[in-house]
C-alpha cells in the first residue's frame, strides 16, 4: 500500500533521510515514530511527491505520488497544522480542496461534521486555535474519502479528548481496510492507536514492529529515594545491579524487583523513603531503541 | 483544466487580496484623473486642447502594476501561507498549476483593468462635461486605449505568475516585479533602446500603439514578443517549481 525503497535524502550537507525502507499494509495504523529532526517529515513528504529523493523510491498504491491519476481522491494527508492562508474561511479552504481535487463539494459539509468543525466552519482560519487547525486539516485529508491515510504529527495541540477523538477516528479508518500512517515524536501518543510501528532516527531505519513487542521490549525497574544513595548504589553494584540517577535524586534500578532492593537495603541498614516498581516506560523504550541516553 | 481554473478563481473569491487590490486602485486612479482635470487651466488653451481620451485612460493605466501584483502573489502567497502543499497535493503536476493561475491572473488582470477604466470614465466624463469639454465618447482612440489596457493588463498578471513561480519568496518577487518593469526598463531604454524595446513593457507598449517607446516595435512582433514572453516565463516558472521541494 505504502512502500518506501532505499529512500535517501540530504538538505544541503544535512542528511534528512539515509537509505530508508519500510511497508505499510492496508487495514492497520501504522505509527511512523522517531525523536524531532529524524526525518520523518520529510520520508512523507517525499511519498507525497513534495520533496524529490536522491535516491530510492516512494510508493503509494503501487505508483509515485506524482504519477497517480486524482491522487488527492485516493490519498488523504496532512502536513502541517498551519498550513492555511488565514484570511480565508474554513469552510472555503475545504472548498478549494475539493474542486482542485474534483470532489464532490457535497464532502465538505459531512466532512467538517466527522472532525465536529461544523459550528466554525465559516470563520476565518487566522482566528482557530491550533487543535481547531488541526481538525481542519484533517477533514482536508479525509474530503476524497481516501484508501490511504498519512498524516503528519496529527496529534499536536489536540486536547486530552480531541486525541481521543482522534484515535477512534483512525482506528475506524484502519478497521475499513484503509492503510493509515501517522508521525510522531511522541511514542505514547501512537501507542493506543498504532498496531505496528516503524522507528526512524537521523534519517535511518531503526525498527519496524508491533506495538506490544516493542512494549514488552521495554524492561521495567524500581525507583529508590534514600538519603545515603551513594552507599546503596555501592551495595547495587556489588549484587549486580546498575543504578542510574533519577530525579530529585532518587535511583533508578533497571531490571530489578523491589524485593530483591528492599532486601538488600535492609541487610545493610540503609534507610528508604521510597521503593516504587515502574512498568517499561515507553519512552525509555523509545530512547533505548533510537541510541539516545536520558 | 476546468477543475483548475475554478479552484484558483475560488482560491481569489475566497480571500480580501482581491477586495484590497481593487479598492487601492480605485483610489489611486481617481487621484490620477483628478488631478489634471482640477489643475488643468480652465481659461488658457490647454484644458480644450489637451488630448482627454489618452489622459484619462493613463490614469488608469496603473491597473497594470496592480494586475502584476497579482499575478506575483498568486504562487508566491500560497509559498508564504503553506497552502502550496495542499495545491500541489491536488495536482502533483505543478505545470499545470502555473498554467492555471497564469490564465485565472490574466482574467484578473482584464477585471482590474475594466474596473480603473471605469472609474476613470465615471469620474472624468461627468466633470469634463460641465466644464463644456466633453469626452468625444465616441471616438475610436479612447476605446482603443481602453482596450490595450485590458491587453496590457492581461500580460502583466500572466507574466506575474511566472516570475512567481521562479521567485518564490513574496518580498523579493514583489520588490523585483515592481522595480524591474515600471523602473529599470525604462532605464535600459534610454541607455540602449536596441536593446530596451525588446524588453517585456517596451513590448507591451508597442502592442498598444508605442506611445511610451521610442522606435516602437511594430504591432505583429510585439505580439509575438509579449506571447512569447508570457511563454518563457510560465516555463521558467512551471520548470522551477517543479523541481523545488516542498519542504
Amino acid at each position: 500500500m505504502i512502500e518506501v525503497a532505499g529512500v535517501s535524502k540530504r538538505f544541503g550537507s544535512t542528511v534528512a533521510v539515509q537509505d530508508l525502507s519500510f511497508r505499510v499494509e492496508p487495514g492497520h495504523v501504522t505509527g511512523f515514530l522517531g525523536p524531532n529532526g529524524a526525518g520523518k517529515s520529510t520520508t512523507l513528504r517525499i511519498l507525497l511527491g513534495l520533496v524529490r529523493p536522491d535516491a530510492g523510491t516512494a510508493t503509494v498504491l503501487g505508483a509515485s505520488y506524482r504519477d497517480l491519476p486524482h491522487p488527492a481522491g485516493r490519498v488523504g494527508a496532512v502536513l502541517e497544522a498551519s498550513s492555511f492562508h488565514p484570511g480565508r474561511r474554513g469552510r472555503d479552504h475545504l472548498r478549494v480542496v475539493a474542486r482542485e481535487s474534483r470532489i464532490p463539494e457535497s464532502r465538505v459539509d459531512e466532512v467538517l461534521e466527522t472532525v465536529e468543525l461544523t459550528g466554525d466552519a465559516r470563520r476565518r482560519v487566522g482566528g482557530y486555535s491550533l487543535g481547531m487547525k488541526q481538525r481542519l486539516a484533517l477533514a482536508g485529508a479525509l474530503l476524497g474519502d481516501p484508501e490511504v491515510v498519512i498524516l503528519d504529527e496529527p496529534a499536536n495541540g489536540l486536547d486530552p479528548r480531541g486525541m481521543r477523538w482522534l484515535r477512534d477516528l483512525l482506528r475506524g479508518l484502519a478497521s475499513e481496510g484503509r492503510a493509515v500512517l501517522i508521525s510522531s515524536h511522541v511514542l505514547a501518543e501512537v501507542a493506543q492507536t498504532a498496531d505496528e510501528v516503524v522507528i526512524i532516527d537521523r534519517g535511518r531505519f531503526v525498527a519496524h514492529s508491533t506495538v506490544e513487542e516493542v512494549v514488552a521490549g521495554g524492561a521495567g525497574g524500581v525507583r529508590v529515594r534514600t538519603p545515603d544513595a551513594a552507599r546503596l548504589r555501592e551495595l547495587l553494584a556489588a549484587a549486580g545491579m546498575e543504578a542510574a540517577a533519577g530525579r530529585d535524586g532518587a535511583l533508578v534500578v533497571r531490571g530489578a524487583e523491589p524485593a530483591r532492593v528492599g532486601e538488600l537495603a535492609a541487610q545493610h541498614g540503609v534507610v528508604l523513603h521510597e521503593l516504587v516498581a515502574e512498568s517499561g516506560s515507553l519512552e525509555d523504550v523509545f530512547l533505548q531503541l533510537t541510541g539516545d541516553t536520558a | 483544466m476546468t477543475a483548475l481554473l475554478a479552484a484558483e478563481v475560488l482560491k481569489l473569491r475566497t480571500t480580501r487580496l482581491l477586495l484590497w487590490l481593487g479598492l487601492i486602485l480605485v483610489g489611486v486612479v481617481a487621484l490620477s484623473v483628478a488631478a489634471p482635470i482640477a489643475t488643468a487651466d480652465e481659461f488658457g488653451d490647454a484644458f480644450g486642447q489637451s488630448d482627454w481620451e489618452s489622459t484619462v485612460v493613463s490614469a488608469a493605466g496603473v491597473a497594470t502594476l496592480f494586475a502584476l501584483l497579482a499575478g506575483v502573489l498568486s504562487l508566491t502567497a500560497e509559498y508564504r501561507h503553506g497552502t502550496v502543499a495542499w495545491t500541489f497535493l491536488a495536482t502533483p503536476k505543478r505545470e499545470r498549476v502555473v498554467l492555471a493561475k497564469g490564465i485565472v491572473s490574466a482574467l484578473a488582470g482584464v477585471g482590474l483593468a475594466l474596473l480603473a477604466a471605469a472609474v476613470a470614465l465615471a469620474i472624468a466624463v461627468p466633470w469634463l462635461s460641465s466644464r463644456g469639454t466633453p469626452l468625444e465618447l465616441a471616438s475610436g482612440e479612447l476605446w482603443r486605449n481602453v482596450g490595450g489596457l485590458l491587453v496590457a493588463c492581461a500580460f502583466w498578471g500572466a507574466l506575474g505568475v511566472g516570475l512567481g513561480g521562479i521567485v518564490r519568496n513574496q518580498v523579493a518577487a514583489v520588490v523585483l516585479a515592481l522595480i524591474w518593469f515600471p523602473l529599470i526598463e525604462p532605464i535600459i531604454g534610454a541607455i540602449n533602446n536596441e536593446v530596451g524595446r525588446y524588453l517585456p513593457s517596451s513590448a507591451v507598449d508597442a502592442l498598444l500603439g508605442g506611445a511610451a517607446t521610442a522606435d516602437p516595435l511594430p504591432r505583429p512582433a510585439a505580439l509575438a514578443l509579449t506571447l512569447a514572453y508570457v511563454a518563457v516565463f510560465w516555463a521558467a516558472g512551471a520548470f522551477v517549481a517543479s523541481r523545488r521541494d516542498v519542504a
